[in-house]
Order: structure tokens, then sequence, then C-alpha cells
């Protein structure tokens, strides 16, 4: 538009020079002279390349969901006064402005720092600021000159966490640390394991009195299963083909959620705890514990997105070698026909296997329209579902049906309550 | 004029854009009135008539062109049909004067945010009255005194004018983004 409009001014100058020379009307040049004029100042008064510097500060580089950040951008001149600068810092994609503006406009004096500041608000995401750009002018705006500035910034928004209760869970193999989960060793603990001999430096309050009545040459004391921490692997499945949106809400935001509340759970309970996202490809957070282990999952889980491969549109290819053998595994996943297969070979390869799956059908059926096609294909998909989900028990993997309009606590309760046992071989 | 938040700088522009655009339709209006050219005084007047419109209901900017180009032809066509040029000249700097005011207007609303508007104002003020009343002064100048040329010289000193300019809209153009 600036250029436009000294193109029109120069065409206006030459114009009336024109008709005054035709005409031979000299007063045609005499106005024409404050448009010449106009234009030579703003010639004069061009701006220089500019010397100034942008730096950009976040008041939080990680925040939940929906938390108001504010981006504070100062910005520097360490050059010649500038008329007219338009910084734009250039906002990543789904951040939305809910205070002042990321666009401002300012003059410059040598020296002079000046402070931008702006509110951003967003969903779970890992976002990345590039780039801000600065126009700078001179008075009238006819000269611009655009310069972009690599300003680069992260800003992470976690996944919310909803609190679950611990959950009973029994590994084939257990690490060498004290912890909740029973190891199948004797050992200091609470749980009786078994009865033994007695040996010199064993408390008196062990000894199993009844039993050794019966045996008048020994002494017996009972003996406790140790309990230990374990390793447990989260698999998140992030497949395009499992996941459905309903009303802009994606059910995948559920299983980020449960994710999140599992590994926070498990890592209150001392586990050591590993994340694996399967979808666009693998990416994986390596097994760790306590608070640093749930600050890198939660980011894992902020950069978790839905995404769609030929390679990794089956579970076939998961990595479960990764995990540490005869550990437990939890996979968050709606399933689909061919997941039982896969979960078949991976519980045979002494993994413990627990299925947390959020309930598509469910999830969808109240967006229906309500006619006898839908009911009939809502009972077709609950049928399907429900052979998967059998197909999945028989083989001796605990799965919990969970239906996302409900709480995952309550849910995996009533499950676990209703399956009697705590999860076990 | 002391000016405390960042509302006042644009009803400031906003009164100078009037003030302006009112000037320029006056000035094209008393010059056709004084030698009885009634149709180029309503032209005038619906001309500027409309301009203030456009400027309340901040209508949008190829109208601000559009505008300025019909102050113009109007001061254009007012000395061919013998209007004293002085109007002209101060209808053109007066027109002028509103367009560059609008897009300032225009490049303020566009920017969420302005720091230090008033100083801002101020500066781009300053300079506008400057270029506006040093080219009212040269225009009535030129007007005022007058010298007879040669067609060859008049043809040379144009050809010097023209290239100049040309230099200037075509650095202008080259180098800005």
């Amino acid at each position: 538009m600036s250029v436009r409009r000294s193109l029109l001014i120069g065409a206006l100058v030459y114009l009336l020079v024109a008709v005054g020379l035709g005409t031979l009307t000299g007063a045609l040049l005499a106005i024409a002279l404050p448009l010449v004029l106009y234009l030579g100042t703003v010639y004069l008064y061009q701006p220089k390349p500019p010397q100034f510097s942008l730096h950009r500060s976040l008041s939080h580089t990680v925040a939940p969901p929906d938390a108001e950040i504010q981006v504070t951008l100062t910005v520097t001149n360490a050059g010649d006064h500038l008329d007219e600068v338009q910084i734009q810092d250039n906002l990543p994609k789904g951040l939305r402005v809910v205070d002042g503006s990321p666009n401002t406009l300012l003059m410059l004096e040598p020296g002079e720092r000046c402070e931008v500041t702006y509110t951003v608000t967003g969903p779970r995401g890992a976002y990345r600021f590039q780039s801000a750009g600065a126009a700078i002018r001179e008075h009238f705006g006819l000269f611009t000159r655009q310069h972009h500035y690599a300003v680069p910034s992260n800003l992470s928004i976690l996944p919310t966490v909803p609190a679950v209760r611990s959950i009973p869970i029994r590994p084939r193999r257990t690490r060498g640390f004290a912890g909740p989960i029973p190891s199948r060793q004797a050992g200091s603990g609470v749980e009786f394991f078994g009865v033994r001999t007695y040996e010199p430096g064993d408390p008196r309050r062990w000894i199993n009195w009844r039993l050794s009545a019966r045996h008048p040459r020994e002494i017996f004391v009972n003996d406790f299963e140790q309990e230990r921490i374990a390793d447990v692997g989260l698999i998140l499945d992030a497949r395009e083909r499992t996941n459905i949106t309903v009303e802009g809400v994606s059910l995948f935001e559920h299983a980020v959620e449960a994710t999140a509340s599992l590994a926070d759970m498990f890592l209150s309970d001392g586990n050591r705890v590993g994340l694996l996202v399967y979808g666009r490809g693998v990416e994986r957070t390596f097994p760790g514990y306590g608070k640093h282990q749930r600050e890198q999952i939660l980011r894992a889980l902020a950069r978790a997105r839905v995404g769609g491969s030929l390679v990794f549109d089956s579970l076939d290819y998961l990595p479960t070698r990764s995990f540490p053998a005869k550990s437990q595994i939890v996979l968050i996943s709606p399933l689909c026909e061919d997941d039982p297969p896969v979960l078949s070979r991976i519980r045979a390869r002494g993994y413990e296997v627990l299925v947390v799956s959020p309930n598509p059908v469910r999830f969808e059926e109240h967006a229906l329209p309500e006619n006898t096609l839908s009911e009939v294909a809502l009972r077709i998909a609950r049928a399907e579902r429900s052979l998967w989900m059998h197909q999945v028990k028989r083989l001796g993997i605990p799965v919990i049906d969970w239906q996302v309009q409900l709480s995952l606590d309550i849910v995996m309760r009533a499950e676990l309550r209703r399956s009697l046992h705590p999860i076990s071989q | 004029m002391i000016l405390h938040n960042a509302k006042e700088p644009d009803q400031l522009t906003r009164a100078l854009c009037y003030a302006t655009a009112t000037v320029a339709s006056a000035a094209l209006l008393i010059g056709p009135l004084l030698i009885g050219a009634w149709s180029m005084a309503l032209a005038a007047l619906a001309l500027g008539a409309f301009t203030i419109v456009a400027i309340a209901k901040n209508w949008g900017r190829p109208l601000g062109a559009v505008e300025f180009i019909g102050f113009v032809l109007l001061a254009t066509l007012g000395i061919l049909r013998q209007v004293h040029p002085l109007w002209g000249l101060i209808g053109v700097a007066a027109a002028l004067a509103t367009w560059d005011l609008r897009s300032l207007r225009t490049r303020m609303s566009d920017a969420g945010f302005v720091a230090h508007p008033e100083r801002l104002l101020r500066h781009h003020l300053t300079r506008l009255g400057g270029v506006v009343l040093l080219g009212v002064a040269l225009g009535a100048g030129a007007l005022l005194w007058q010298i007879d040329y040669g067609i060859g010289t008049v043809v040379g000193l144009v050809c010097l004018c023209v290239l100049g300019l040309s230099r200037i809209v075509a650095h202008i153009r080259r180098r800005s983004d």
C-alpha cells in the first residue's frame, strides 16, 4: 500500500506538470509543490537499516491447560532514531491472545528500550515461538523496511492430571528397591508368604507357635512377601484409526489425561515408569523415577499428537523389547479388531499387561441422530467391541472399559473389584 | 496539549482529519463560488461531505486515495477555469494532510497496541505541519513571483523535475519492502 501511495503521488505530480505545460498554466506547477515536497521528505527521512535487538520472555515455560501466560517482547534500539516501528510477534498455531496484542506500533529513540506485553492461553500442546517481524517506516508511511528476527521460545502446556488411587499390579519381575509391589519373594513385608526354620536373629514375634508345637526339635517362623518397586511401561495409542472427534472434542485427549493420571499414580508409588507414544511414529520417554520423570512424561504427553502412518497402523511394530523383561505394561487404547493377537504375543513374552480402553462407542453415541439406522449401527459397534474385550480378557489380560464421561478412578475401582482378584497371572 | 491515554490520540487525529477535510473542501468551494462556477462548488461540497462521512464511518483505505484524487482534480479544473490558484493550492495541501492523517489512523488502528501514542503523534504532526506549511509557502511564492522563461528552458526544467521525481519514486519502490 505504501508503494502504491508514492506511485499515486508521483502520478499526480506528472499529471499536473503535463497539464500545466500543455495548457501553459504555471499555477498548476505551483499546486504540485506540496506533493513534491512530501515525496522529497520521504526520501530525506527514509529509515536506515535498523540496529535493534529483540528478546522474548514468557512468564511460564510450562503451564496447565487454559492457564494465562504473559509474553514480554523487549525491543532495544542500538541505532538511530526510528520514526515508526511496527513489531509483529508471530504466535504459534493454537495459542490465542486474551489480553494485549502481539502487534505493536511505536517510535524508538536511540538507545531506547521498550517492552511489549500480551497474554496468551491455549490447550495442551508444545508450542514453539519462532520469529518476530518488524516493519520500519518514516512518519508518512510511504517507505517501509521489513525485517525478521529469530527469537525462539518454547512453551509446554501440560495435560491435566486427574488423581487416581493406586491400583494393585503384580508384574513377574520387580526391582531391587522397597516399594508397594509384592515381589513373589520372601523378605520384609506384611503379606504372609510361607514358613521357614528359625535362624538366630529372627524376631520372636515371627515365631509360628502353632507349627513349632508340632515339631519339638525345631522352631518355625513366618516368612513375609517382600514388597518392591516395579517397572511400568505406559503405551499411549496415538494412531489416527482409533481416534474419533465428536463436536470438537477428541477421544485422544481423554486417553492423554488417563496416561498422565496413571503415570502420576505409578510414580507416586515409587515405581520406575516409562512412556511410549505410538502413532505417527514411536516417541519414547526412557524409564525413570520421581518428580523429574513425572515432568518428562507430562512434557512428552504435551507433545503427543494423533497421527497416521502405514507402518504404525497396527500394534505389530510395538517395540515392547524396549521395556524391561517381565515388567508391567499398561496400554491406553480404544482398541480395534487386530489388536488382541498383538496383546497375546506381548503377554507370551512374559509381560504383565493391563489395558485401559476409552470407549469410542459410548463417546460418540450421544452425537448420532436418533433413527433406526443409528440404533442398528450402535448395536453392531457395541457387539464388536464387546467381542474384542472378551478376546483380550480370555488371554488373562485385565481390560478397563472406560466410559470417558465418568471418572477413570471410579471406573478402575469398579472394574478391578468386579474381577475379584488383584491383577495377577 | 496534554494527552493521558491512548484514546485521546485517536480522537485528536480524527478531529484533525475533519478539520483538514473541511479546509480542503472549503477552499475548493469558495474559489469557484467567487467566480460563479456553481457546479464546481457543488462538486467540492459533495466531495467534502463524502470525505467527512467516510472519516466518521472509518470506511476503507482505497476511498482515501479516491477522495484525494478528487480534490486534486477539482483544484486543477478550478485553476483551468480561472479560479484563483491560491484556493487550489490550499485545497491540495489540506487534502494531502487529510489523506496522510487517515493513513496514520489506519496504521494505528491496525496495530493492536500503540506505545506512547502521544509522542508518536506529536512527531508526526510536526513533520506533516512543516511539509504542508512549507509547501503552501513555496507554492504561494511561486504564484507571486513569476519569471519568463523560453519554452526550451521550461521543457528542460520540467525534464529535470520529472527525472528527479522518477528517481525518488523508483528509489522508494526499490528499497521499500
